[in-house]
């Protein structure tokens, strides 16, 4: 079996943080897959003629989380160092996209990232210093963030066409469980900071205090859906304010 | 300098936020902080930005779904607030919240716009230029990435004007200070709470809320 110089995998993985860098709605991240993947495919087709096509077979649609792209980018790129039929490797890149956009949508986006933010948020409401809530965060989401995209590239070229054995064996899941713990954990402790006005210099006292955590319990049932009438809320207060300025 | 430093950010904020990087600089805390620091506000700057992220938590970039981004907004607010010289009191904080909201759409829909450009771009370098095929993807590639820096730089840049506006808008803004602190907490209180369903949806989950509940509160209660 060849072996990638490790030069090319680096190049593989920084150009990864780029995967998305022409997303568009005809192929999603399709010529951003090609880009990431051109260093491996330079390395394997010396000749020009069957580099651009296997160019043009890389730069169709595709589309998954851009952390755990890295997955398919490895996997695909050990196909194509293995000699693997055209075919047998769009097939395979249709079959993984959808399941690595799914997991990364839950793992990172509603998990991981929230999770961090809320870490960040806590930190700054309890210090008051800036400094240490967003270096908080951002040291601790990206010691994650980096660690997973490099995960992701190294199972895939491990694994090749056989990377859904080893992302089956992966603790991703039980990593999640812990993860959204900790957020509800945070959650719970940014609620009543925020509620009882420590974003604003107008800290509200207790008779104030039950509108905030009664908006917060109605917040809980809405779900998502609470977003809308909180932006409503926010844009009727400020035109009242000018109207009864000009009404005064 | 401060100006050209706040639409550098912009940019760079813009970029960080699908094209390149993901490194979550463009979370609306983290920009906002940093454009906080740009104007000798940082605190300030964070607060704004954490009150933008808290209304911005339950929003998931999945798939080719549109969404406001968030960063560039938040530039927006605490740049316009910094630069106007107002006093960072709670209808300033509620304004400049409420700008930079309406900035994220307008961002938002740009993003779109660039994405149907790329889709020009990507398509351009097609099966007529096949010599090096190889490296027109590279430069069509690197050309969208330029583009959406270029945007952020431009939204950033008009965005700024709204600096001129708020000393005249906050004088004419006649709630009391208290209406709007309370506005911001019911609404920041409602949207944070709403993102429950994706964090407690265990009951190992469900007392971990509880316990940061009480936590949180004691914590409230000494500050």
């Amino acid at each position: 079996m060849k072996r990638l110089p490790t030069s090319v995998r680096w190049q593989v993985f920084l150009r990864s943080f780029a995967i998305q860098g022409s997303w568009n709605y005809r192929t999603l991240q399709g010529s951003g897959f090609a880009y990431a993947l051109m260093p491996v495919l330079r390395w394997v087709y010396s000749d020009t003629e069957r580099l651009q096509d296997a160019v043009i077979r890389h730069s169709t649609l595709f589309n998954a989380h851009p952390y755990l792209a890295g997955i398919a980018l490895g996997a695909v790129a050990r196909m194509e160092m293995d000699g693997e039929d055209p075919a047998l490797i769009e097939r395979f890149k249709t079959a993984l996209r959808g399941s690595l956009g799914t997991l990364g949508d839950r793992i990172v986006w509603a998990g991981w990232r929230p999770a961090c933010v809320l870490l960040g948020l806590v930190v700054l409401l309890s210090t008051s210093s800036a400094f240490m809530g967003v270096t908080s965060f951002l040291i601790v989401y990206n010691a994650g963030h980096l660690r997973l995209r490099w995960w992701a590239l190294r199972i895939g070229f491990d694994g090749g066409r056989q990377v859904g054995e080893l992302l089956r064996d992966a603790p991703l899941t039980r990593w999640h469980g812990f993860v959204v713990t900790t957020a509800a954990f945070l959650l719970g402790t940014a609620l009543p900071l925020i509620a009882a006005g420590a974003l604003t210099e107008n800290r509200l006292d207790l008779p104030w205090l039950a509108l905030p955590a009664a908006a917060a319990v109605a917040g809980w049932f809405m779900g998502t859906a609470a977003r809308l009438p909180a932006l409503v809320l926010l844009a009727v207060v400020t035109i009242a304010g000018f109207l009864v300025h000009v009404v005064s | 300098m401060t100006w050209i430093a706040l639409i550098t950010l912009g940019g760079i904020v813009a970029l960080d936020a699908t094209s390149l990087g993901q490194l979550m600089l463009s979370r609306p805390f983290v920009a906002a902080t940093f454009a906080g620091a740009l104007v000798g506000m940082p605190l300030e700057g964070a607060l704004v930005g954490a009150l933008l992220e808290a209304l911005s938590l339950g929003i998931l970039p999945v798939g080719a779904a549109r969404y406001p981004d968030t960063g560039t907004g938040a530039v927006a607010a605490v740049g316009t607030l910094g630069l106007s010289g107002v006093q960072p009191t709670a209808p300033a904080l509620l304004l400049v919240v409420v700008y930079g909201l309406l900035w994220q759409r307008i961002a938002g829909a740009s993003v779109v716009g660039g994405r149907y450009l790329n889709e020009r771009l990507v398509r351009a370098g097609r099966p007529g230029e096949r010599p090096r095929l190889d490296r027109l993807i590279e430069h069509r590639h690197l050309e969208s990435i330029v583009i959406d820096m270029a945007r952020g730089v431009a939204i950033t840049s008009v965005a700024l004007l709204g600096a001129l506006v708020l000393p005249f808008a906050l004088n004419r803004w006649a709630l009391p200070g208290i209406a709007a602190a309370l506005a911001i907490s019911l609404a920041t209180a409602a949207v944070l709470a709403g993102t429950a369903p994706l964090f407690a949806d265990s009951r190992r989950a469900r007392l971990a809320l509880a316990a940061g509940l009480v936590f949180g509160s004691l914590l409230a209660m000494s500050l």
